[in-house]
């Protein structure tokens, strides 16, 4: 009996000691968290993978994918690179397959497609797609690609992929020996083309135009479309702008049914490579084909500028209608740093002077190295930094999947009945059907889901932000909004779980946060949070939002959050009736406050301020530090500009210290509502407190101005001590865009204004609709558009959440002794030990 | 074969459990006390070694003094307020007076409800504010004339702390009752009779023969009251929020740990918290274990 009971003991400790161990030792071996954002070249060596799906398995486009990989492996030798390329059909294959990881959540870290809608219409619309901006901000791309490109590649202003090789589709291939024999010039305009197609059919030459299959019917369609209309009308097709049932459109269609006159009548039967052939051949003088053709045409040995010509199609001189393959970065790539530096590449100078003089191509940068690349890419190159920049629709550019296979289907119908007013009308069916863009805002087509974080779960609070949520809705209604609110604590609860998840790797999209240091001190400082400064200059903030509010909620120039309300911080409310009686008018002044508490005591009121628990005195203070030193030197006690230990802190303290001696002796026991309801209940005349006070006096029945009266806390006049409540974007939200659009929506006029006539607070835009506002909050947002902004210590704004926690300890301790001394050395060291002081 | 096949069988049904606590309840303790011998300060773990200097910190911060004290002030008025009254209530109901079962639920109620709910509670009784806002029991002690009764209760300086007891004596007191309770029924009613031969009053009854036999659910009282009283948080919470005259490590730990996100110091107190429960602890599971070895 003894004994089995003595082994099973052992037994338990050595299993106890051994789970002991491992849980300390293993955590002791955590490395270091890596802060995102930094370059992944600089990361510690490890096993890091990058995976990148293409369906570049063969001739020029695998060996140019080689080269580039080669450059890869050179700057990031730490990084193993994962080549899953996917043979077959032009892509067809790999496309399938991707879908199928996709739907399996296996992304790969990025994927190859054609630069343009195809990416966006399928991709970007299951929000399976980073966007790219910040990369293209960093490597400085916006001045070395064609400014007119970006549009074609973006949606809503976020660009998408990153395209490694530039095609033309808009190439006008002949035969220079069969011009001259039969004197025909190189056409320019479209006119021009049917002359000396004209000509030289009656020269014998049937067919002067060569065609090979339908596809390659297509590729000619776009190419007449675009000389027929022009760069821009041709752009307003795809973007929704121009109707296709116009008038010019019925005339671009005769255009290319007139073409289609010139063309070989066995075309359905011909590849491209067939089609073009004809024409080194000699048996067709034209072939309107991409530039890959080129180098079809030297494969067949043929010499530039004696046996092909080119020249773009006619009529599209100036305008390079393109096509691209890109690489992108999907939401959640499992490895983000090493696709990141993928792309890095993909998009550098040395990696496109890799890929394409291999491949045929030319690069999307402007700045590729000429000597590089052969006599016709060298002039595509000149033009490509020279030209109007269109997209191209057999190459996916400026439709997507969905659009192109309608016209697709309309225009195999025409070419078996060449009905053009049948054709123009399947056109603009397909536009309806497919090409439309979604109503209301663009963005709409966002889906999925967004989980937003905060601690709103009651009372006007909670109201707010279901108002909020309902604008939401109506802008994005195909947005799942997951509501993960988490009572209890004024926020503590709701912080102690969001720093649970966020150590354990579970970010929300977004979530609340009171604007200022206590979000920087606390997840920027751990790298939580990504820069908005792009959603701020996108959305025009910044020129609503007051100046002095931008560098509170900022840190070294990134803006980390989007402030929804706004609270005023340095209110003094006050009993008229009983300042009526006493004789006192409202004080200004420091000096007149404290004269007025004195008539007031003198008059019989043993607390003329009614103070409550802790954190309200840490309030009051706040406010009585700024009216005693100022606004300048208030902030610079924040930023470290200005020391704690300075003659004036103590002055201000000693001011505090007077204030106290005219508070209640119970007001440890009173909440903030406790004491404010004194004021209004005659038992006290003063209460400096938020503004939320008017909330509650307007829930106890109070009428304002008669019952009970505000001003700037005496002293302060002309400075708006502010606190906010914002959200915020993490890095590695799973759902970016869906956040991202959160965000615009909490930063818009119309969910300010949804949000905070409910809530009971002021929007943080100046454009408010004062209409939906009380007379309170009217008065505040005309100081909140004039006054300087100072924030608040108590509600997060100036102080990191330790710094904060520092001073409450010491304020805690002094309130025990009044000791002014001792609580300036202690503010001292806590501005040292947590703040920027050294 | 040496080990039989029950055994085999009880260490299978017990292992689960062992392994569930070593990770859930020694793994923790393990990491938190790693923790607290580093500088971890922010929202990721930074676990740079850094000794015994979160400890050092906090015997020299002034705050953790004044817990300490509020500690010790606390402990020391629940467990003898607790002992005292739960013995007086045990020897009442040993009288085989009538409605016996009565009283005792009466008085074991109050451990049923949870320390938020009689913090709320006594937090309206004990109302400091005075003058024409008077409420709660000052108010009744004005109303009776007992003037010399009124008092700021909890938010008397320095003594505040003590007041904080009279709800945990309250809820807890009942609770002690019952364990003397048991404790008496199990004296063989010999031994009364026997002193009654010899001639004892009934002060030297219990002042020879019963107390000295209930020392055991003393020990056992004081080991369960001691470290309720160690831990005590939600108490305080609840009838003064959280205020640093009536600050104890507990409270100390939550703020400093998820409001200032210090969570190197943080978890330094959760380990002197877990010591100071040790030192009770462990020396009566000592005596425990030798004295059931005996019997």
């Amino acid at each position: 009996m003894n004994g089995r009971k003595v082994s099973l003991l052992i037994v338990t400790l050595l299993i106890l000691f051994s789970m002991v161990l491992t849980a300390c030792g293993g955590k002791t071996e955590t490395p270091a968290p890596v802060a995102p954002g930094e370059q992944p070249a600089e990361q510690p060596a490890g096993k890091k993978q990058v995976e990148v799906f293409s369906w570049w398995t063969g001739g020029g486009e695998a060996a140019g994918l080689d080269a580039m990989i080669k450059v890869f492996n050179q700057k990031y030798p730490d990084i193993e690179f994962i080549n899953a390329a996917v043979a077959g059909g032009a892509g067809t294959n790999a496309r399938a397959v991707l879908a199928t990881r996709l739907q399996a959540g296996d992304a790969p870290d990025s994927w190859q497609g054609h630069a343009g809608q195809e990416l966006i219409g399928t991709y970007v619309a299951a929000g399976q797609l980073e966007p790219l901006n910040f990369l293209y901000e960093a490597n400085g791309w916006l001045d070395v690609m064609p400014e007119t490109l970006i549009p074609l590649i973006s949606q809503d202003g976020n660009i998408y992929s990153v395209p490694v090789n530039i095609h033309r589709a808009n190439v006008l291939w002949y035969n220079p020996t069969v011009l001259e024999e039969n004197d025909v010039e190189v056409p320019t305009t479209l006119p021009e083309f049917f002359a000396a197609m004209d000509k030289l059919q009656a020269a014998g030459m049937d067919a002067p135009l060569a065609l090979g299959e339908q596809w390659t019917v297509m590729h000619l369609m776009e190419t007449i479309f675009l000389a027929s209309l022009g760069s821009d009308a041709y752009n307003a097709l795809w973007d929704g702008t121009k109707s296709w049932a116009d008038p010019d459109v019925a005339k671009a269609i005769s255009d290319f049914e007139k073409v289609l006159t010139y063309t070989n009548s066995d075309s359905a039967s011909l590849s491209w490579q067939d089609a073009s052939q004809l024409v080194v051949d000699g048996d067709a003088a034209f072939n309107i084909m991409g530039d890959w053709a080129e180098g079809f045409f030297k494969e067949l040995g043929k010499e530039p500028m004696t046996e092909f010509g080119w020249a773009p199609v006619p009529g599209t001189d100036g305008t390079f209608q393109f096509l691209s393959d890109s690489f992108v970065l999907p939401t959640g790539a499992p490895n983000r740093d090493a696709a990141i530096a993928w792309l890095t590449v993909a998009g550098s100078k040395e990696g496109q002077d890799a890929f394409n003089p291999v491949k045929g191509s030319i690069p999307a940068r402007s700045d590729g190295d000429k000597a590089l690349y052969d006599v016709y890419l060298q002039s595509a190159m000149d033009d490509w930094a020279k030209d109007v920049v269109v997209g191209s629709l057999t190459h996916g550019v400026v439709a997507n999947d969905s659009w192109k296979s309608e016209i697709d289907t309309a225009l195999g119908l025409y070419l078996l009945e060449k009905d053009g007013k049948t054709f123009q009308s399947a056109l603009v069916a397909a536009f309806d059907a497919s090409g439309k863009p979604a109503p209301a805002p663009v963005t709409s087509s966002l889906s999925g889901d967004v989980e937003v974080f905060s601690w709103w779960t009651g009372g006007g609070e909670a109201a707010g932000l279901d108002a909020m949520i309902e604008v939401f809705g109506q802008k994005y209604p195909n947005i799942n909004f997951i509501n993960a609110a988490v009572a209890g604590g004024a926020g503590t609860n709701a912080r102690a779980v969001l720093a649970t998840r966020l150590q354990a790797g579970d970010a929300p999209d977004s979530w609340q946060g009171h604007a200022g240091q206590e979000l920087i001190g606390t997840y920027v400082a751990a790298g939580q949070l990504e820069p908005l400064n792009f959603l701020y200059e996108a959305n025009g903030w910044l020129d609503v939002m007051p100046e002095t509010l931008i560098p509170l909620i900022s840190q070294d120039g990134n803006i980390y959050s989007v402030p929804v309300n706004i609270h005023r911080a340095n209110v003094l409310w006050y009993n008229p009736t009983v300042l009526k009686d006493a004789g006192v008018a409202v004080p200004t002044s420091l000096d007149e406050f404290f004269t007025a508490m004195d008539t007031l005591k003198a008059a019989g009121m043993d607390a003329p301020l009614a103070m409550g628990e802790q954190w309200t005195v840490m309030h009051l203070m706040e406010t009585i530090l700024l009216a005693s030193l100022g606004s300048d030197a208030y902030n610079g006690l924040w930023d470290g500009s200005k020391s704690w230990g300075d003659a004036d802190v103590a002055d201000a303290l000693a001011d505090f210290v007077k204030v106290l001696s005219y508070t209640n002796s119970d007001s440890a026991s009173l909440s903030w509502q406790d004491a404010s309801q004194l004021v209004v209940d005659g038992d006290a005349a003063f209460n400096i407190m938020g503004d939320w006070a008017e909330g509650f006096f307007k829930e106890l029945g109070k009428e304002p101005m008669t019952e009970f009266g505000w001003a700037p806390v005496p002293g302060t006049d002309g400075t708006f001590q502010f606190l906010s409540d914002s959200f915020v974007l993490p890095t590695g939200a799973p759902h970016r865009d869906a956040a991202i659009a959160w965000l615009t929506v909490a930063g818009s006029k119309e969910g300010q204004d949804a949000f905070n006539p409910v809530k009971g607070s002021i929007p943080a835009r100046s454009d408010g609709d004062k209409a939906l506002y009380d007379v309170y909050l009217q008065s505040a947002m005309d100081d909140w558009a004039k006054d300087v902004v100072v924030g608040s210590l108590t509600h997060g704004v100036v102080a990191n959440d330790s710094w904060k926690s520092e001073i409450d300890t010491a304020l805690g301790l002094f309130l025990l002794d009044l000791d002014v001394e001792n609580f300036q050395t202690s503010l001292v060291a806590a501005c040292v030990a947590s703040g920027p002081c050294k | 074969m040496r080990i039989k096949r029950e055994t085999l069988l009880s260490v299978a049904l017990v292992t689960p459990s062992i392994i569930a606590i070593a990770i859930f309840v020694y793994g923790f303790i393990g990491w938190t006390a790693r923790v607290s011998l580093s500088k971890w300060k922010g929202l990721l773990p930074d676990y740079t070694w850094v000794g015994l200097d979160n400890f050092k910190g906090l015997f020299q911060d002034p705050r953790f003094h004044i817990d300490i004290r509020n500690t010790l002030i606390f402990t020391v008025i629940f467990v003898i307020g607790s002992l005292f009254i739960g013995l007086g209530l045990a020897i009442l109901l040993d009288q085989n007076i009538k409605g016996e079962g009565f009283f005792r639920s009466l008085y074991l109620f109050p451990m049923a409800i949870s320390f938020i709910v009689t913090g709320v509670v006594w937090r309206w009784l004990m109302n400091p504010a005075m003058g024409s806002r008077m409420s709660g029991l000052n108010l009744l002690f004005d109303t009776l004339g007992l003037d010399f009764l009124i008092n700021k209760w909890y938010t008397t300086p320095t003594w505040g702390i003590a007041f904080i007891a009279i709800p945990a004596i309250w809820q807890m007191s009942g609770y002690t009752m019952a364990l003397y309770l048991g404790g008496l029924r199990g004296i063989p009613v010999e031994l009364r009779e026997a002193a009654q031969v010899d001639g004892a009053n009934e002060v030297q009854i219990y002042r020879f023969i019963i107390l000295p036999l209930l020392r055991p659910i003393t020990l056992s009282a004081m080991i369960i009251l001691g470290h309720i009283s160690l831990k005590v948080f939600d108490l305080i919470v609840a009838v003064a929020g959280k205020q640093l005259p009536l600050d104890v490590p507990a409270i100390y730990m939550w703020q400093v740990t998820f409001d200032g996100y210090f969570f190197g110091r943080g978890a330094a107190i959760g380990i002197l918290l877990l010591l100071s429960v040790a030192v009770l602890i462990i020396p009566y599971l000592i005596y425990t274990l030798r004295t059931e070895a005996e019997v």
